[in-house]
């Protein structure tokens, strides 16, 4: 459990970070949406202590991060930044693994334990001796993915895991965090790419200005159209749709009927 | 043909010591005042297609070359990038690499400086780009103080002062947020309607460049492998199973399609998905 | 601590009216002031070029910055002082010795609170510096700010992964710094690929005879300064080097 409790922070140069966030995140999917600027990526510093809180507490599994150091926290909550792939710097992929491992206190039998369990994973068993820095972006990025579900944290952050990103890789991505969800594990993705998130259908806590603007369901969050210009979102396609046929004679009895019919129904098409 | 502006014929590079084509037999026209999007997975080479179109291939990057590359009647490998350049803009992926100058209207006159335009015009095409993009209010501003948003506007204003025929943008929404992407796109669209440019962005987000566009161009593995209006290519097989992210609205009216229900005209968007069914759906 | 070195010497888009003179006018101030604040022997003419400097500052409007820059200038003001005391025991030259130093960092500091680089730049060219490496210089202080950022996110990445700095002897110290050099050599390498491949996009190198878009030029404003100045300036010198 991460839990944020009036929580405010002011950076160095007096800007505005976060003004009293009071919320709590367990297992399961969350997304934080917001604009550049909102504070989502303050947010989650806080996660594993790379920021502490001026003003409140937050806690990580009962551990109040101002008394524990970021790499003790970091082993309960993984954190991978946009850019992650910017992090790597090994001979090789298992190098790279084992980086954290190690740091993390495994002993060398239980790493390469580890480092076999996550390649088989992701299917990047024969990447093992490969150089990172020789990959393709999509394959940095899982890369990073390995590197951090490695030492099987509690929580996975994601800041913008789909920049750049085909759809495969995309795909990818949102299998693993079904996977981990399934795992009882806690997932907090910060995203603007709005039909990724909706196929996961998560918690949405949207941000603005340092504080949060909302928290629920995606299908309200995301129909709530003062909350989407806000946070300089659109609204999810399939979901549109359901409120524009909403406005002629509709078939469906409720919004969610319409948008799990019609989801049922594109992916029939693959 | 005249009208074409763009022509790859039996196109092939190959990047020093890579052992394989980047680029591999492309057959490409295209035509004045088009808008054209090209997608693909990663790797497919559509990066190494935008930089043969204004020349750093080959003079930047050696390699193989087979084929001709022909920009507005120039062979792009008899000519230097400067010359192509003020025929074709090149808007690279990440805006913060491509400002050099403290303010941003110094930045805008780097490449009238570099290629010796006189002062006068110089200021002259300076004011008239800053005013076509919308960013008097940034004149004076240093790059560390835009957002990103408006350092995509600033480069493509670089670019613009140059006056030529070509935009070419390198996955210009990657970094935006969906409102930004949207905006950026209008003014995209706005430029080509006000100067009658030819318009050609790589891109991952269909969404939103779809909507301006009038053809795509479908890309995996060094080739072309189908290039056609943009309704049609999105509604076919191919590029959905190269991994190219099609609108899930077009997906929804290919699968009603499919399951045998007669449908109105290929929807990028759910607002034309209402439209084009308007008749079925008040049955 | 970066962030004062950058609040001190940074310049902003501020509203200054220094910045209406021509900056070879600044240049030239700013080395007046630093000989000015060079040159004393007794630590009382030593704060007549302070006191100009923080004059100017007011005038300028960059005040609270200047005195940002004072304040940190000023730690190691007291740290040279009290070396100078140390060796020569001699309180009073020691002062002096601290209140040089401070005139001497506010000279430059006035400077590049109100000079931006781009007119730096113009400067350089003027003295017939190579456009090469006046471009070079130019890039490498654009892209300062850019690169703090970097590294810090290295760094923050890194720390996520377990990465503690404080721990460890000498030899593991130095084994810790691998993960951060060298993501960061292969990201400036990255950058810089790209601001050679923009570069070349815009026809960088491509004409000898390159056009100037702002061309440095006297303004009566400047001249008025300048016969303002100069005599105020002698007299200070004389004063200065009389005693």
């Amino acid at each position: 459990m991460i839990s944020f409790q009036s929580v405010g922070f002011v950076f160095q140069n007096g800007t505005r970070g976060l003004n009293d966030v009071t919320l709590e995140i367990g297992e399961g999917i969350t997304a934080i949406i917001g604009a550049n600027g909102a504070g989502k990526t303050t947010l989650i510093k806080h996660m594993n202590g790379l920021l502490v809180p001026k003003r409140g507490n937050v806690f990580v599994n009962g551990q109040n991060t101002k008394d524990a150091t970021i790499a003790q926290l970091s082993r309960m909550v993984g954190i991978l930044f946009q850019n992650s792939e910017r992090q790597l710097f090994s001979d090789t992929v298992g190098d790279e693994i084992s980086y954290g491992l190690r740091n993390f206190g495994f002993r060398d039998d239980q790493v390469e334990a580890k480092v076999d369990e996550v390649l088989s994973i992701f299917d990047l068993s024969d990447y093992r001796d490969k150089s990172p820095l020789t990959l393709s972006g999509g394959e940095k990025k899982l890369v990073c993915l390995a590197v951090v579900l490695a030492w099987e944290p509690d929580f996975l952050v994601l800041d913008e895991p789909t920049i750049g990103q085909d759809r495969i890789n995309k795909e990818r991505i949102e299998s693993l965090v079904r996977f981990l969800a399934s795992k009882r594990k806690g997932i907090i993705i910060i995203s603007h790419d709005v039909e990724f998130l909706w196929n996961l259908q998560p918690r949405v806590i949207a941000m603005s200005n340092g504080s949060i603007l909302a928290d629920g369901k995606a299908s309200h969050i995301f129909s709530n159209k003062r909350i989407i210009h806000k946070t300089r979102i659109v609204m999810p396609q399939l979901l549109e749709l359901s409120t524009l046929l909403e406005t002629v004679s509709n078939p469906f009895s409720s919004r969610d009927q319409a948008v799990n019919y019609l989801t049922g129904l594109m992916n029939k098409s693959s | 043909m005249e009208n074409e502006i763009i022509s790859f014929i039996d196109y092939s590079f190959s990047y020093q010591n890579s052992g394989h084509w980047a680029l591999e037999n492309i057959n490409l026209n295209i035509k004045r005042d088009e808008i054209v999007v090209i997608v693909g997975p990663t790797g497919c080479g559509k990066s190494t297609l935008l930089r043969s179109i204004n020349g750093l291939i080959p003079h930047m990057f050696q390699g193989d070359t087979k084929g001709s590359v022909t920009v507005d009647n120039l062979r792009v490998q008899e000519n230097p990038v400067s010359e192509m350049s003020k025929r074709v803009g090149l808007v690279f992926q990440n805006p913060e690499n491509q400002i050099f100058m403290f303010t941003v209207e110094r930045d805008i006159a780097f490449g009238l400086e570099n290629t010796g335009v006189p002062r006068l015009e110089m200021q002259k095409r300076v004011d008239d780009v800053i005013e076509s993009l919308g960013i008097g209010h940034l004149r004076y501003k240093p790059p560390y103080e835009l957002s990103d948003g408006e350092k995509h506007r600033v480069a493509i204003a670089g670019v613009l002062a140059m006056q030529p025929d070509i935009l070419v943008l390198d996955e210009p929404t990657s970094l935006l947020d969906p409102r930004s992407a949207i905006d950026l796109m209008k003014t995209i669209e706005r430029l080509h309607k006000k100067f009658g440019m030819t318009i050609l962005i790589v891109e991952h987000r269909l969404e939103f460049s779809a909507v301006i566009a009038n053809r795509i161009v479908v890309m995996n593995k060094g080739k072309i492998v189908s290039a056609g209006p943009v309704r049609e290519i999105l509604a076919a097989e191919v590029p959905f199973r190269l991994g190219v992210g099609i609108p899930p609205i077009t997906r929804l009216h290919m699968a009603l399609k499919n399951g045998g229900i007669e449908m109105g005209q290929i929807p990028i968007t759910p607002k034309e998905f209402m439209q084009n069914n308007r008749e079925k759906l008040h049955d | 601590m970066l962030g004062w070195i950058r609040e001190a010497f940074l310049f902003t888009s501020s509203n200054s009216p220094l910045r209406k003179l021509d900056p070879r006018i600044r240049v030239l101030l700013t080395i007046e002031l630093f000989t000015l604040s060079a040159l004393p022997n007794v630590f009382v003419m030593a704060a007549i070029p302070l006191a100009i400097v923080l004059m100017l500052g007011l005038i300028g409007n960059v005040f609270s910055k200047l005195l940002k820059a004072m304040i940190f200038a000023g730690i190691f003001s007291i740290i040279i002082g009290a070396i100078d005391f140390y060796v020569n025991t001699d309180p009073i030259r020691a002062i002096g010795v601290s209140v040089r130093f401070l005139g001497i960092i506010g000279s430059f500091s006035i400077f590049f609170l109100t000079t931006s680089p781009d007119e730096l730049g113009s400067v350089m060219k003027r003295f017939r510096f190579p456009r090469d490496i006046i471009f070079a210089f130019l890039t490498a202080m654009r892209f300062v700010p850019v690169l703090l950022l970097d590294i810090s996110q290295i760094i923050d990445a890194q720390r996520s992964r377990g990465l503690e700095i404080q721990k460890g002897n000498i030899v593991g110290r130095v084994n810790k710094l691998f993960p951060l050099v060298v993501p960061m050599v292969s990201l400036v390498l990255e950058r810089s690929n790209h601001l050679a491949e923009a570069m070349e996009s815009r026809a960088y190198g491509s004409v000898k005879q390159v056009s100037a878009f702002k061309e440095l030029r006297f303004r009566p404003v400047d001249r008025i300064f300048l016969a303002i100045s100069t005599p105020l300036m002698v007299l200070a010198f004389y004063f200065v080097l009389k005693f």
